[in-house]
């Protein structure tokens, strides 16, 4: 309850019971009855079988570290109880692959090293070279293909990348640094033209070797920093000074129309267009509160292309092909079980040979 | 007493790519007497997951879920809250810090199903658990480790299908 920061009032409301109740359970003088488990358990986004352990186990070093970050001065850091659980989830998978990587010699994953004082302008050409990303190829597709590739391009390399749909529309993401298995976490909540500068952000997060639970404010300067990077690296310094140069046919952009179209031109939202113009000196001043404040509130999600949305296929986009991969060569090879993997992506056998097929298919998914 | 056949839901849905799909009605059958006699049990959480993970489409996936869907009524195999805790408390002081199934989503039966023997255990019934089970991975205890561990006898899911069908051919 406390990791969840839940009070035993408000589980007490949203079970319908006295409060004095809830205490009686925490102090093992009477149990909940199956029905009030199950909701208990759906509330605070546990295995029911959590509940009988006879202590609470460690936190795991990361949500201990998130937690940490929460005990700042801004309440919307604190991750909630569902979150929370997304994270533990993204560990889970974490573990899983590093256990597989154990069992099958993976090697480690050799990302460009980088450090807070390196310019996040060479830090970006660095991955973009890492990665194989063009910006023209950025610019050719549709908007709401970039983040889709950019994945796919980070998960070639090895990289796990999950999608959750936090309850915190602030938290843009997460990242778990690791040798063998390092994972991204983005926020689909997030706008889909959005979610490319999270990859991103994220992967320079890694580059430094550290943990992060990173929201819409970058309020310190590593947050600043990977911000920048990610910037530099879906709007390059010169493709952007030529466009609006050639193309805006201004020295100062000032209009949020120029904005648009920039922003439609490198297939980023016009938020980032503006805090990128403003980075590198091009932004009359105002200029990104103008934008911020027209910008749409609500995301838009991104496409389905007409597929239908299977359970299978929300648990591919949810752990990506990477870990779906692993798992499924790590079966083939004998490492895990059928069973395992059932358990593992929480499917049917039926929803299996289709989380085959998906993982099999290049295809956005 | 007749001794008592204890059965997870890996051991259930790993009998039809165990056997030849010929011999599946009579195991199926032999089953059948031991449930009728007290002498197969799982708890509902067996039921529940197999009901998840099998593949309704495919045949010996669909006879596993119509019989234990029909046997489940008649089957009191209910583990009581105390022997759960029992259960994830030998967990825990046996290096499972985290419980036996931290990784569950929803309800997980592996801490029902140890919940039972220790039931098992407590009220000196002798029973066997059927299981292939000994690979230690992330998230999901082994059910055949934890059975030896806790000194109780263990048999094989072949074995089992064996005897299920032998049981079935004396019936006839």
């Amino acid at each position: 309850m406390a990791e969840a920061s839940v009070a035993a009032r408000d589980l007490a409301t949203h079970l319908n019971v006295p409060e004095t109740t809830v205490r009686s359970w925490i102090d093992e003088r009477a149990m909940p009855t199956k029905g009030q488990l199950d909701k208990l358990a759906r509330f605070l986004a546990r295995p029911s079988s959590f509940f009988f352990l006879a202590r609470p186990p460690a936190s795991r070093s990361s949500t201990a570290l998130f937690r940490r970050a929460t005990g700042s001065n801004k309440d919307w850091q604190v991750p909630s109880g569902p979150d929370l659980a997304a994270i533990r989830s993204a560990q889970n998978a974490q573990e899983v692959s590093r256990w597989v990587a154990d069992k099958t010699s993976r090697s480690a994953i050799e990302l460009p090293p980088a450090t807070p004082t390196d310019t996040p302008d060479d830090v970006a050409r660095k991955l973009r070279a890492w990665l194989g990303w063009q910006t023209a190829e950025q610019i050719e597709l549709r908007d709401d293909q970039v983040a889709p590739t950019l994945r796919a391009h980070i998960e070639e390399r090895g990289i796990l990348t999950a999608n959750f749909t936090l309850a915190d529309e602030h938290c843009r993401g997460f990242c778990l640094p690791d040798p063998v298995s390092p994972l991204i976490a983005i926020n689909t909540r997030d706008d889909v033209r959005a979610r490319a500068l999270s990859y991103v952000h994220e992967l320079a997060h890694l580059c430094l070797g550290v943990e992060s639970l990173c929201t819409a404010e970058a309020d310190s300067g590593t947050e600043r920093w990977c911000e920048r990077v990610a910037g530099c690296f879906l709007l390059p310094d010169a493709e952007l000074r030529t466009f609006v140069a050639d193309v805006l046919a201004v020295t100062t952009v000032r209009d949020i129309e120029d904005v648009k179209r920039l922003a439609n031109h490198f297939n980023v939202s016009n938020r980032a267009a503006a805090v990128r113009l403003g980075q590198v000196g091009l932004a009359a001043s105002r200029l990104y509160h103008t934008v911020n404040s027209q910008s749409a509130t609500k995301s838009r999600a991104s496409g389905r292309n007409g597929v239908a949305q299977t359970r299978a296929r929300r648990r591919v986009q949810r752990y990506g092909r990477t870990y779906v991969t692993q798992l499924l060569s790590a079966e083939e090879s004998g490492v895990l079980s059928d069973l395992d993997v059932l358990e593992y992506l929480n499917v049917s056998r039926r929803e299996l040979a289709e989380v085959r097929a998906i993982a099999s298919d290049k295809a956005d998914l | 007493m007749p001794t008592v056949f204890v059965i997870d839901d890996r051991s259930l849905l790993a009998i039809g790519s165990l056997i030849d799909v010929t011999n599946h009605i009579d195991v199926f059958s032999g089953m059948n007497q031991l449930c009728e006699s007290g002498e197969l049990m799982f708890p509902p959480e067996v039921v529940k997951a197999v009901r998840q993970r099998g593949d309704a489409s495919q045949p010996i996936d669909r006879q596993l879920i119509i019989w234990i869907e029909a046997v489940q009524g008649r089957m009191d195999c209910d583990v009581a809250f105390g022997h759960k805790r029992a259960a994830q408390l030998w967990a825990q002081n046996n290096g499972y810090e985290e419980g036996l199934d931290p990784f569950a989503a929803g309800d997980s039966c592996i801490v029902a199903v140890v919940g039972l023997m220790l039931d098992l255990v407590e009220r000196h019934t002798d029973f066997v658990v059927v299981t292939d089970d000994f690979t230690e991975r992330p998230g999901r205890a082994a059910l055949g480790s934890i059975t030896e561990r806790l000194g109780c006898r263990v048999q094989n899911i072949r074995t089992f299908a064996d005897e299920c069908m032998r049981l079935c051919s004396s019936a006839a």
